[in-house]
């Protein structure tokens, strides 16, 4: 992974994840805040697993 | 009734939960089943025919490029979410299984409206689901070494409550098994062995045997393979083209890859050669017969997502074209060697077979006989461990279980 990307990603996440204790914080568990930890998730993901996005063999 | 299964990992792991969806559709035959798959999988939808009645995608690679790119906004990403998640709930289910294992979907699944959630789903910021003794154990412990002899395959059926019969698919097979498939290339670059070595075995395979060597690649791998190998030797192809040459072929040699467990679908005879962060004894071809190479290196089988910490690629470097060639040759029926014998040429490597008990299920046995006795405290352990965790799920029913939830490991228990 180019560190460009792995930056990019990372800037990525944090803003997720403050943008989900934001929303925890005003209203508490939720629809928008699963939505929020499964881009998270998917962003974590794409930080370990450089493949899972690609049909390879 | 419609039931909802969730599969979101790898192609491969797609193709190695296909037993299971047949254990889904044998256990409700009057239910209608729905799979939610990658967007990219489109195309293992013809291994599913008469066991899933509709696919809704997730098009994760959009999803992932509106997180991680420039040129996209977040906001798009949840839009699309919000859009899908709507799209579920529209229908009915009476039940929704998670396949998949991982955080991504146990907070996809407490979306999702459902009678009865099987697997993991997430509410109110926790984890639940895990309510019985195997879906706990697979979350703990799958691909590390307390895991060792129980294949993801028997393990999730397991840890999901789905029955697992051994069957495989019955190919179309058109013309004699003449052909020697390879399958050079993996999704992980350690787990590659060198094509120049592979370019070595198809010229001995074609000079010393009667069989036709072909070499698959999908075609993004062309250029790659056109570079060492002569164009008659290619098959480009699909997915789908890819199985029916499965079908036909006589041995397929092959990486750690979702090719490999095509193959045991269709009950082909496989040569893996388990390198870098390959695990055989948990994924290996879920077949009867299919003889394992791995090399004998302290640092494998390395981590899934590490780098290789080596100056080398020592386990590719262990593995010899002669010794490749000769298990190809024995595999063929060509040479009248015993395993035992070749697995004491070859001391370098561990030698292994697969096999399915009715009773024990999956195991895999060491031919080698100075190694065995590793691998039958392997079969040994996982006996003891199956005993125990029927034992727990016969007391607890699963309800104490409930309360003593573990932490799920942070990829989630996706095969390695």
């Amino acid at each position: 992974m180019s560190d460009e990307l792995e930056n990019y990603l990372s800037t990525a996440l944090k803003r997720l994840e403050k943008a989900y204790k934001e929303v925890l914080k005003t209203q508490g568990y939720n629809e928008q805040s699963e939505k929020l930890k499964i881009l998270t998730e998917l962003v974590k993901e794409q930080g370990h697993h450089e493949n899972s996005s690609s049909a390879t063999r | 009734m419609i039931i909802l299964g969730i599969s979101l990992l790898r192609l491969g792991d797609l193709v190695l939960q296909r037993p299971l969806i047949e254990g889904l559709r044998k256990k409700h035959p009057q239910c209608e089943i729905h799979m939610l798959i990658n967007k990219q999988f489109t195309h293992v939808e013809f291994l599913f025919e008469g066991l899933v009645d509709h696919f809704i995608y997730f098009d994760r690679e959009s999803l992932q490029k509106s997180c991680g790119e420039r040129e996209y906004n977040i906001l798009w990403g949840y839009h699309q979410l919000k859009v899908l998640v709507e799209e579920l709930n529209h229908i009915p289910y009476e039940a929704v299984y998670n396949f998949t294992h991982t955080r991504l979907t146990a907070h996809l699944m407490g979306l999702i409206k459902a009678r009865h959630r099987i697997g993991i789903y997430s509410y109110e910021g926790r984890f639940y689901g895990l309510n019985n003794p195997w879906i706990q154990f697979f979350n703990n412990y799958f691909g590390r070494p307390e895991a060792a002899g129980f294949h993801y395959t028997e393990l999730l059926a397991r840890a999901l409550a789905i029955p697992l019969q051994q069957k495989f698919l019955k190919g179309n097979r058109t013309v004699a098994q003449q052909t020697v498939l390879i399958q050079g290339l993996t999704s992980d670059s350690k787990k590659n062995w060198e094509l120049s070595k592979f370019q070595s075995l198809v010229r001995s395979l074609e000079k010393e045997t009667l069989f036709e060597v072909k070499v698959l690649g999908a075609p993004f791998e062309r250029e790659l393979l056109n570079k060492v190998f002569a164009d008659k030797n290619l098959l480009i192809c699909d997915f789908k083209e890819a199985a029916i040459a499965l079908q036909n072929c006589a041995l397929l040699i092959t990486g750690d890859t979702s090719i490999k467990h095509l193959g045991a679908l269709y009950d082909v005879p496989i040569l893996e050669l388990a390198l870098g962060s390959s695990q055989p004894l948990q994924v290996g071809a879920y077949s009867n017969n299919s003889i394992i190479l791995q090399s004998r290196v302290t640092c494998g089988p390395c981590g899934h997502s590490q780098k290789c910490s080596q100056p080398i690629h020592r386990c590719g470097e262990t593995l010899s074209v002669a010794a490749v060639y000769e298990a190809a040759r024995i595999q063929l029926n060509l040479k009248r060697m015993d395993w035992e014998n070749f697995s004491n040429e070859h001391s370098e490597l561990n030698t292994l077979r697969t096999q399915i008990h009715g009773v024990m299920g999956w195991s895999v046995q060491c031919l080698s006989l100075t190694e065995k006795y590793k691998f039958d405290e392997v079969i040994q352990k996982k006996t003891m461990v199956v005993e125990e965790l029927n034992r727990q799920a016969t007391i607890s029913k699963g309800e104490s279980y409930e309360r003593r939830i573990g932490k799920l490991s942070v990829n989630g228990a996706e095969a390695p």
